[in-house]
């Protein structure tokens, strides 16, 4: 039995429009395992980004429970909830976003900076985890200098880089070419063998057919969960 | 928190390198400011060089009885309906005087023009006196000697010339046996005195002593006497200052309810003077620097804003990999105070600038030494850094409280 990372239960992110309330997620619950491989998938609208600002801490819900690493993120403060960010998650975005001014290895040692890490073990690392996504050629190079696929290989080495409990990518492959995001695709899956635990939001099929379970909201509510179909494997 | 001190000053430098004339720009307050404060701190240490001189040099044990009180503090219209001070009066003090160790008198008239050969220095300050005073109240020797007693008693045409004049005259010669014109009359020089005061040194080097009698022959005999007294320490002052009030009450007969007219002075009273100046110059320095400060912290408090502005997605980014708001508070508290930092090395180097200038090329600041003050480049430092913490306070604190997803979605 693998232990559970992610356990959300009734959560509900209610914003404030003028007088209006909006709701973004309704009631969601929701469990994610140790390396699993999941899409969170949804048309716009549909609360998954919400949801997926919440997984990641960046935002918290204003109802239910979310369980993460079994603590309760309600009651962690700003300080807290930035050192789960830096340690236990790490983020791949649509638009790679990247510090332009640093260079490859700069952007992926930033995470590490942050944890506190002496500079000799922050670039073994930031070394590491570049070599992983097959930069280790580009690691001086800016982001302007990189072509797309490669800046989001550099955002996907900086999340790898802490080794975190989960990876959160948010379209990855949406700014991308479909030869380009097929090999981001296949970098996705190396990791998932390798051991991590992936949650892909999209709006793709395509891209959420690479996983292993897939999850679709509609409205802010979970429409369905479970395995990809056997048939589009 | 070390590497993170680190990696905020090499941000700053980036995000200033990426900006150089806006960043120069908004300094520029910061840069006036420090200047006007290290110039002014320069000015002061100055005049504080040329007040312990002076006290040093004239003695801090000698007074001089006049007709004026040096310190301003009695008007200078009542000092002049007195009763001049008459060589007869002088005589009889001196004579009479049991506490002092030495008294003489001396005379002095401002505004005479010195020739020699065709060059001419206006504005000398011209003094009478006996061969005594070399030990009372007259500047040390540089070369050459004082006059004689036999000079005095013939009054002799010799001169005992300031530094200033030495310099100006006799830049590659040497001094001693020139002969130089006064009233149409000609002096031989026979010694150069030390240099008494580094700023001004062209208005307070500019002096000439000569024999009592000569100076009486030239401007006449009625020409109200100072009197310079040595106490001998400075313990024996106040007896000495008791004794020739009483003294002095009792030659120019005054009746006990009638005041002094007559001044006891010390050089410490005519630093009274040169105080008041100071401090007037100290704080018109620190109001300039004030407003310039002022100015900058708006300036720079503005830049940041839009720095934050700016950098609201690289915010979010670096939330979102995990930076706490302390971390992004502190990069921008770094960058501000960076930014007024390197303002104030540019003020310093202008600083420089002016002070070389001034040196060179001002004539009353011509033997000013030309450095910055050590203790002004401490203070600029520390200034500029606080400066720029307190102007970057508010758009840090408001740049760590941005809201991650929200910055994140910013284009």
């Amino acid at each position: 039995m693998q232990q559970t990372i992610i356990d959300i239960r009734n959560v509900e992110r209610v914003y404030e429009m003028g007088a209006e309330l909006v709701y973004a997620l309704r009631d969601v619950s929701l469990t994610i395992k140790q390396n699993e491989y999941v899409a969170i998938m949804g048309p716009s609208g549909s609360g998954k980004s919400t949801l997926m600002n919440i997984l990641g801490c960046l935002d918290t819900p204003t109802g239910g429970e979310y369980l993460f690493n079994d603590s309760k993120v309600r009651e962690l403060n700003d300080n807290e909830l930035a050192e789960i960010r830096n340690r236990e998650i790490g983020f791949v975005f649509q638009t790679f976003n990247l510090l332009p001014r640093y260079s490859a290895l700069k952007n992926v040692e930033l995470p590490l900076i942050y944890a506190g890490l002496a500079n000799a073990e922050r670039r073994r690392k930031a070394v590491e985890a570049l070599t992983k996504v097959g930069l280790d050629d580009r690691m001086e190079h800016k982001p302007n200098e990189l072509s797309g696929g490669q800046r989001q290989r550099v955002a996907i080495a900086r999340a790898l880089v802490t080794q975190p409990s989960i990876i959160l990518a948010d379209e990855p492959t949406g700014n991308l070419d479909t030869k380009t995001g097929i090999e981001i695709m296949k970098l996705f899956e190396e990791l998932w063998q390798a051991g991590n635990t992936i949650i892909l939001v999209t709006h793709e099929n395509e891209i959420a057919e690479h996983a292993r379970r897939i999850i679709r909201l509609r409205d802010g509510l979970v429409e369905s969960d479970g395995p990809r179909q056997a048939a589009t494997v | 928190m070390l590497t993170e001190i680190i990696e905020g000053i090499r941000m700053a430098l980036g995000a200033l390198r990426a900006n150089p004339l806006r960043s120069g720009l908004t300094t520029l307050g910061v840069v006036i400011g420090i200047t006007v404060m290290v110039i002014t701190g320069w000015l002061v240490q100055g005049f504080d060089d040329v007040m312990r001189q002076l006290v040093n040099l004239m003695g801090t044990d000698v007074v001089y009885v006049d007709r004026f009180d040096w310190s301003g503090k009695t008007h200078w219209r009542e000092s002049l309906n007195r009763k001049r001070i008459s060589r007869q009066q002088t005589d009889e003090l001196i004579s009479r005087l049991t506490v002092a160790k030495a008294a003489v008198p001396m005379i002095n008239t401002f505004g005479s023009s010195l020739y020699y050969g065709d060059k001419e220095l206006s504005g000398i300050n011209i003094y009478g006196t006996l061969s005594e005073n070399a030990s009372i109240s007259v500047p040390s020797i540089k070369e050459g000697r004082f006059h004689s007693p036999v000079e005095d008693r013939f009054g002799t045409y010799v001169l005992t010339i300031g530094f200033n004049i030495a310099k100006e005259f006799f830049p590659d010669e040497n001094p001693i046996g020139k002969v130089v014109t006064l009233r149409n009359r000609r002096f031989e020089v026979i010694g150069v005195l030390d240099q008494q005061s580094a700023l001004f040194s062209t208005f307070i080097d500019n002096q000439v002593y000569m024999p009592l009698a000569t100076f009486e022959s030239l401007y006449g005999a009625r020409r109200s006497k100072t009197i310079a007294i040595k106490a001998g320490s400075k313990e024996a002052l106040e007896e000495v200052r008791i004794e020739t009030r009483g003294l002095m009450r009792s030659i120019r007969n005054l009746r006990p309810n009638e005041k002094d007219d007559f001044a006891i002075n010390e050089v410490e009273m005519f630093g009274d003077m040169l105080d008041s100046l100071r401090n007037n110059l100290f704080a018109i320095g620190f109001g300039v620097t004030f407003i310039s400060f002022l100015v900058g912290i708006i300036g720079i408090t503005n830049i940041m804003f839009v720095s934050v502005t700016e950098r609201t997605r690289e915010i979010g980014i670096r939330k979102a990999i995990g930076a706490k708001r302390r971390t992004i508070m502190f990069q921008f508290l770094v960058e501000s105070a960076t930014l007024c930092f390197s303002g104030a090395l540019i003020a310093l180097l202008f600083c420089s600038a002016i002070i070389l200038a001034g040196v060179n090329f001002v004539e009353y600041l011509a033997e000013m030494k030309p450095y910055i003050p050590p203790q002004m480049l401490f203070i600029a430092s520390l200034v500029s850094l606080v400066v720029g913490l307190f102007a970057g306070l508010i758009p840090a604190f408001i740049a760590s409280r941005l809201d991650p997803v929200e910055s994140l979605r910013y284009e």
